[in-house]
């Protein structure tokens, strides 16, 4: 081995590193080479007196009991934990339980959910009442008063976004006229009947759902309705062709006597 | 309570093996951080995960170099939540013979180079290398690890950490050198 190949070996050679055919070799030449000794003694020197300076530094007395205090503090939790850990053998109990409790939670919430659905009343019919209610008790309430068919249906037509026709008539009712009123945000038509001492509101609104909560669905002559009573005013509901068709009255017997004439 | 019991016997077992090395954990955590207060708390953030972690130690290993693995992790962490060490260019120009300099400056004995170093100067040396080979240089330098052990704490292959020290080696003397002349300097 060469000087310069020496010098470059010198550093794994103090570390103990070198390769035994390496190391031999190296050994070789340092022994009848006075530099490469000479470096050595330097750097040996050198290691020395960086170990003596470094090892003096110590870690403060307190970090090594700060270090056995949150070791104890780990212990102590750790007890707790295991204290009230469920045993492995009634795990499989455990998750069991609790995974039937979820399901339970799940099932109830579906039929709370339903429940609430089905108890939940429809806000048209109250609407309705009320604005029988209104009709009935005020006079001068009619937009156009006629007994006129095909006046009626000039007077609506453009006034609702629907084709308006009047779906029902008789001899024996009187039509009073007609109102346009409002049903969820849209243009409805709003008839007044008298039959006798009795007064009846026709109203048609448009209509895209068949649920309504709160109302009782019966079924007459294949046909589907609802009947639902507020304020004492009874109201009577089917649908038709995307459209909403309504009786009220505070008659049950003669609210029930025409429309079995329209049903 | 038995489980107290038991709690105490691994924490004795704990203390024996494991921070009986605290002094070599605190002196590596020095001088990576560089400052004593977060040397403080890098030492019992490495002492705290290997006792909950002390059931995966496995007994016949090397309990030192589990503890420097661990240090090294959380060092390595806590340089990623601040900046990232930068690396610069001009370390990779060292004269890699510098020993040669301070050969040359103790062989005049009106310079006498290790009468001037101080422990000072060795701190300041040591602090300024770059992370990677301070590292290196610690472990085989101060804790007299062999580049296999080095190799596992800092998980780099034998022929990197070789070069990586060979390079810490030389640029620590060269640092050496310049601190204890600039100071003979100041003095005269």
């Amino acid at each position: 081995m060469d000087h310069l190949e020496a010098t470059k070996h010198i550093y794994t050679f103090l570390d103990d590193e070198l390769s035994q055919k390496k190391g031999l070799a190296l050994k070789k030449h340092i022994d009848s080479c006075s530099d490469c000794q000479q470096r050595i003694a330097t750097e040996n020197k050198l290691r020395s007196v960086l170990k003596e300076n470094l090892l003096k530094q110590k870690t403060p007395f307190y970090v090594k009991e700060e270090i056995k205090n949150e070791m104890e503090k780990i212990d102590r939790e750790s007890v707790i934990r295991e204290k009230y850990r469920i045993p492995s053998q009634l795990r499989p109990i455990f998750v069991s339980m609790l995974g039937g409790l979820i399901f339970l939670g799940v099932i109830s919430g579906i039929f709370f959910y339903k429940w609430q659905e089905a108890t939940r009343e429809s806000t048209i019919f109250p609407r309705l009442a009320a604005k029988h209610i209104v009709f009935a008790s005020q006079e001068n309430l009619v937009d156009i008063s006629s007994s006129d068919m095909e006046e009626l249906v000039t007077w609506f037509k453009g006034k609702v976004d629907f084709p308006f026709s009047v779906p029902f008539y008789s001899e024996e009712l009187d039509l009073l006229g007609g109102r346009l009123s409002e049903l969820h945000q849209k243009g409805a038509v709003h008839l007044f009947y008298q039959w006798g001492d009795c007064q009846f509101s026709f109203f048609t609104f448009e209509c895209a759902t068949k649920n309504f909560p709160g109302a009782h669905r019966k079924e007459y002559n294949g046909k589907e309705y609802y009947i639902a009573k507020y304020n004492d005013q009874f109201i009577i509901l089917w649908m038709s062709n995307g459209l909403g068709y309504a009786l009220v009255c505070d008659d049950e017997e003669e609210l029930f006597e025409i429309a079995s004439q329209i049903l | 309570m038995s489980g107290l019991k038991d709690k105490k016997k691994q924490r004795k077992e704990f203390e024996e093996i494991a921070l009986v090395h605290i002094d070599s954990l605190y002196r590596t955590a020095l001088y990576m951080t560089k400052d004593e207060q977060e040397a403080e708390d890098l030492t019992q953030e490495t002492y705290l995960k290997a006792y909950r972690f002390f059931a995966n130690f496995e007994p016949r290993t090397n309990c030192k170099a589990w503890l420097f693995k661990i240090l090294q992790n959380n060092h390595l962490n806590r340089c990623r939540n601040k900046s990232k060490v930068s690396f610069l260019e001009e370390f990779n120009e060292i004269n890699p013979y510098c020993f040669q300099l301070i050969q040359e400056e103790e062989s005049n004995p009106e310079k006498n180079f290790f009468k001037n170093l101080s422990s000072k100067h060795i701190r300041r040396a040591i602090e300024d290398l770059p992370e990677e080979w301070r590292l290196t240089v610690i472990l085989a330098d101060i804790e007299d690890y062999s580049y296999k052990e080095i190799a596992e704490v800092t998980k780099f292959p034998i022929g990197t950490v070789m070069s990586k020290l060979h390079r810490g080696r030389n640029l620590l003397r060269k640092k050496l050198l310049k601190y204890v002349k600039e100071e003979k300097l100041i003095k005269e």
